[in-house]
């Protein structure tokens, strides 16, 4: 899961202040709900085709985004452009790959199993970023890999 | 190992790793720019795949329908959780209501396709948030 900092806000035009629920916790929610609705239609999906034909209609559907993004002003923004992009395609690679093991996943085994545990994939971010990035780990972040742990383990029983 | 847990364990080392690449995206680029170069690269993976699979008959309605609403839910999931940082969200608060997505699932699952959940499953599904908040921790 991606942290951005509360910088200039380009996804939302929307005012903060006036709703009685604020706007980062309507976000929030929302995130919560589109991901949930996400990981049950995969399994609605994959009862009905391949993991593969499944990626390719995943790939057409990210147009819609696309669109949407395209007209942020700050679409083409950053320092170094080259080193973004290719780190982002990277986690294109890296995401479809990943997207094509969860369709192949859910393929053989219920929503209610898969979902839970590929959603800990946290755990492997904060590990690989002590590991390669040579990141510091704080106590709560080693309770968190220790919880991870027992959850997939429930999970995978 | 049954092949879902390793497919699922394969999936969830993947996008545990696009946790570091996208983050490190981001130190150079918008992270507008960033899920632009994200989507793209999906786009030769999809090619590479129709070249190289035989898909069998004509695609249906039904699945067409399914298959890009994922691409549609799963992506604008992502927008959100930008947009939530960004309008000042605090991660310790946000990761674990937006990691309530599993339980969202399963819930849908359970009650629509009948999905039996065990005990040590909800267990797990439970822990989850939670191990999330602990990892988002900084």
């Amino acid at each position: 899961m991606e942290e951005r900092s509360a910088s200039a806000s380009s996804w939302a035009g929307e005012p903060q202040g006036s709703a009685p629920v604020p706007l980062w916790l309507r976000y929030t929610i929302l995130t919560a709900i589109l991901w949930g609705l996400w990981g049950f239609e995969s399994k609605l999906l994959v009862d009905r085709t391949s993991p593969y034909v499944g990626q390719i209609l995943f790939t057409v559907g990210l147009a819609v985004p696309v669109s949407f993004v395209l007209l942020s002003r700050r679409r083409f923004a950053g320092a170094r452009p080259r080193a973004g992009l290719a780190l982002a395609v990277l986690t294109g690679l890296l995401g479809g790959l990943g997207n094509l093991a969860f369709f192949a996943a859910l393929e053989r085994a219920s929503a209610s199993v898969v979902v839970p545990l590929t959603s800990l994939s946290p755990l492997v971010t904060v590990l690989v970023g002590v590991v390669v990035l040579k990141e510091s780990m704080r106590w709560r972040q080693w309770a968190g890999v220790a919880l991870a742990l027992v959850a997939i383990y429930l999970l995978s029983l | 190992m049954d092949h879902w847990l390793a497919l699922s364990l394969l999936a969830l080392v993947f996008w545990g790793i696009t946790g570091n690449t996208q983050r490190l995206a981001t130190n150079h680029v918008s992270a507008q720019f960033s899920f632009l170069g994200f989507a793209a690269a999906f786009v030769p993976v999809a090619f590479l795949i129709a070249a190289l699979v035989p898909i069998d008959g004509p695609v249906s309605a039904e699945v067409l329908i399914l298959g890009v609403a994922g691409g549609v839910l799963n992506a604008f999931g992502a927008l959100t959780s930008f947009a939530a940082f960004e309008a000042g969200a605090k991660s310790s608060v946000a990761v674990p209501i937006m990691y309530l997505y599993p339980l969202i699932t399963s819930l849908l699952a359970h009650t629509i396709l009948g999905e039996q959940i065990r005990t040590e499953h909800w267990a797990g599904i439970c822990l989850a948030p939670v191990a999330a908040w602990l990892l988002a921790s900084d």
